[in-house]
């Protein structure tokens, strides 16, 4: 094995440790699938190896691991046919009283923000186009500065803060309901 | 400004993105807006919401198979 090799190898290795929860979150989000989810996670490690020289700088290596991610999720969906992963069809922000939620959306009047409210969570974000469940959950998930989700998906951060509105508008429509019952 | 105009800003506020005239134009709106207001507090709620509720962590078999790979096994 080349010292290229072996220093790559253990690179990754570390990254899997440090970073392997938030990888598979990512690919999760974005797929909604566990089994897509690994085989993403997985054949990301596979080509982040492969692709090793491209890699420059420690600080940026989760970065660099994060793109390779999204990029295998998108492809998987892709394949399978699942979703259109692109945004362009994604129709503007509708103000609340502009469409109807569907009906796990509207709440009970016992359910308050709980377990309820997160499960109604992840049905919403189903509703939202790939990139935007990966842009939510990189910037409301996991916090990342604006500037960083861009340089993962490869967008202009004003792009990245457009889908994000957008984002949090849709689920805010579906979700209202639940938070203003959580809030009495 | 009105309600519209506020709805498409909201986003940037937020992400502390609308500096100046404008950011205090829209802060003064929501102090006398209700609906609006209600919606700001659904959005802070909404990420309140997605910072608490853990992802599943990566499952330990495929981990053990991604490190199995990184040893070259």
């Amino acid at each position: 094995m080349t010292d290229s090799v072996a220093a790559g190898r253990d690179a990754l290795a570390r990254a899997l440790a440090e970073e392997g929860d938030r990888l598979y979150a990512l690919a999760l989000r974005v797929t909604r699938d566990p089994a897509l989810a690994a085989d993403a996670v997985q054949e990301a490690f596979v080509t982040a190896l492969e692709r090793r020289d491209e890699f420059r700088g420690e600080a940026k290596h989760s970065t660099w691991l994060h793109r390779i991610v999204f990029t295998k999720s998108i492809d998987l969906l892709r394949l399978r046919g699942r979703e259109t992963p692109l945004p362009e069809a994604d129709p503007p922000a509708e103000r609340e009283e502009g469409h109807r939620a569907p009906s796990w959306a509207r709440p009970p009047d016992e359910i308050l923000l709980g377990a309820e409210t997160r499960e109604a969570l992840e049905r919403a974000l189903g509703e939202l186009p790939p990139i935007q469940r990966a842009i939510f959950e990189l910037r409301e998930a996991e916090g990342r500065p604006t500037d960083q989700v861009a340089e993962i998906l490869g967008l202009p951060p004003a792009t990245v803060r457009v889908y994000l509105h957008r984002a949090r508008l849709r689920l805010q429509a579906l979700l209202g309901p639940h938070f203003r019952r959580g809030r009495g | 400004m009105n309600c519209d105009e506020a709805f498409q800003k909201l986003g940037e506020y937020l992400e502390g993105a609308l500096p100046g005239p404008l950011g205090e134009e829209l802060s003064s709106h929501l102090r006398e807006c209700v609906p609006c207001a209600d919606i700001r507090k659904d959005l802070e709620d909404l990420s309140r919401l997605s910072r608490e509720s853990p992802a599943p962590p990566l499952p330990d078999d495929l981990r053990r198979r991604i490190e199995d790979f990184l040893r070259g096994r």
